[in-house]
């Protein structure tokens, strides 16, 4: 996917939500975030750093993870594969995603959709990330678990100022916990809060009459 | 008895479970890293490829273990290197460089007139073809091999679970992936005088398989594998030297024996 004329700063500490259509880019860019892409022009800046030397300080949960249930690893194994943590620390990560202690005890095949998720999450805060980057974190997730891990965020994001940075189709959990939206389709087409973004011509323009039912929502 | 206890002071029999105890390691511990990565015929193909080195190296009369070294090393980072640098899947490239490995041991062969015996043994395993100059190739290269693993292990099953996540977490992904797949191709060609050509992806494979009917967590796996491929390559050498059967399948045999009790016996209330 070729992306063109983005230029956008994510305020520090935000909820930022990247919306589009399919094939807009949305993976793309945050690809580009986390230097896993090299742009063929203009440089991506993380705090002032490039992606690569700021990796120590962004946290990463992957689209799409599976593991095969030939390998027996644990949550607790899973965490500290390249963390060193105590199990206190094991503990206080799960229960920052609303899980309970047992749990790193439990093979990781074994897990729901909502539990791997949050072990994931867990997993990328153990590494004491400044921004945490999720490229669609619920995809397999019922709607009472994607309300309940977006109440996790932005839980993490307000004890511990993190940037969060959240790749979303759904969107009337943009219009409820995005702090910061960047409507992306190719290129950046709008940046702005939930309020501004839903209610745009471009929004309209991507997303038909079905943007003004977000609209709507947001003000319900 | 006296058979079984003679057989321990033979100095062939010696110096194949020396060589079988040696390779075991590191074998189980990479089937481990195929298994999760779903390559389980990556052993396959680069022995099978390894054969145009052991080719080379009767053909040119220069020890064939370390033309096969070479080339299975050069067939293992051509692999990483299709597979960071094309869009082709792991199978593919495993394929392409198989059949084009195996094509160039049969040139080779046939412009070696006359019937080789050598290969016979290199193709299915030959626990008396290994020389006191064996295992001084095959020792070491196994036990780096299970060292490097062993410090590795851990960044290494994150590069194998989410390459993404591998590299936020500081992992030189490109170098690692290489350096997994030069282990294995190490491995490989170590363990072919043993098990043979055709046999020795088996015990990247088997060793996990009994090892999961015990195991409950990674690091159980990981030496569940070892032991099973311990229990494999010693019993299947004293068997194979009992009931007069080759190596490398007598082995193989053994361990799929292992396999099928670890199963039954999980099963069982």
């Amino acid at each position: 996917m070729i992306l063109e004329s983005i230029s956008v700063a994510i305020p520090e500490g935000s909820m930022t939500m990247i919306i589009g259509p399919n094939g807009a880019g949305k993976t793309t860019l945050i690809r580009l975030i986390l230097g896993l892409l090299t742009p063929t022009s203009g440089t991506v800046l993380i705090a002032g750093m490039s992606p690569a030397q700021a990796r120590s300080k962004v946290g990463y949960v992957p689209q799409r993870f599976a593991v095969d249930a030939t390998i027996p690893i644990t949550v607790s194994e899973f965490l500290t594969l390249t963390y060193t943590a105590t199990a206190v620390e094991i503990k206080g990560a799960l229960a920052e995603v609303g899980l309970a202690a047992s749990i790193a005890r439990a093979q990781l095949a074994t897990l729901s959709g909502g539990q791997l998720q949050r072990v994931l999450i867990a997993r990328a805060i153990l590494g004491r990330p400044e921004i945490l980057v999720l490229d669609e974190p619920v995809s397999n997730v019922d709607a009472g678990g994607t309300r309940s891990i977006y109440d996790h965020l932005e839980h993490l994001r307000d004890t511990h100022n993190m940037t969060i940075i959240v790749v979303s189709h759904e969107m009337d959990i943009v219009s409820r916990y995005a702090s910061f939206v960047v409507c992306v389709n190719r290129s950046i087409l709008c940046t702005g809060t939930a309020h501004e973004v839903l209610k745009s011509e471009a929004m309209h323009h991507v997303y038909g009459e079905g943007a003004k039912h977000f609209h709507h929502h947001e003000h319900s | 008895m006296e058979l079984f206890l003679e057989l321990f002071t033979l100095p062939f029999m010696q110096r194949a479970l020396i060589a079988g105890i040696a390779t075991a390691v590191p074998l189980a511990m990479l089937g481990v890293f195929v298994t999760a990565k779903g390559i389980a015929f990556f052993g396959d193909g680069i022995a099978h490829a390894s054969l145009a080195g052991i080719a080379l190296g009767l053909l040119i009369g220069v020890s064939p273990l370390w033309c096969a070294l070479a080339v299975a090393v050069v067939f293992a980072l051509a692999l990483a290197l299709l597979e960071e640098k094309s869009r082709l899947k792991s199978d593919t490239t495993l394929a392409l460089l198989f059949t084009v490995g195996f094509a160039v041991a049969i040139v080779l062969l046939s412009m070696d007139q006359g019937f080789q015996p050598d290969i016979m043994s290199y193709l299915f395993g030959n626990i008396l073809t290994i020389s006191s100059a064996d295992l001084l190739f095959i020792v070491p290269f196994a036990g780096v091999c299970a060292l490097i693993l062993l410090a590795l292990q851990r960044r290494m099953m994150l590069l194998v679970l989410n390459r993404e996540m591998a590299w936020l977490a500081g992992i030189p992904v490109a170098a690692t992936h290489a350096l997994l797949y030069t282990l294995l191709a190490i491995t490989v060609v170590v363990a072919v005088k043993l098990l043979g050509v055709v046999l020795v992806s088996a015990l990247l494979v088997i060793p996990v398989v009994a090892a999961r009917q015990w195991a409950r967590s990674l690091q159980s796996l990981f030496a569940w594998s070892v032991v099973f491929a311990e229990l494999a390559v010693i019993g299947g050498l004293i068997a194979s030297y009992m009931l007069d059967l080759p190596s490398g399948a007598t082995i193989v045999l053994t361990g799929a024996l292992l396999a099928g009790i670890a199963f039954v016996l999980r099963l069982r209330p």
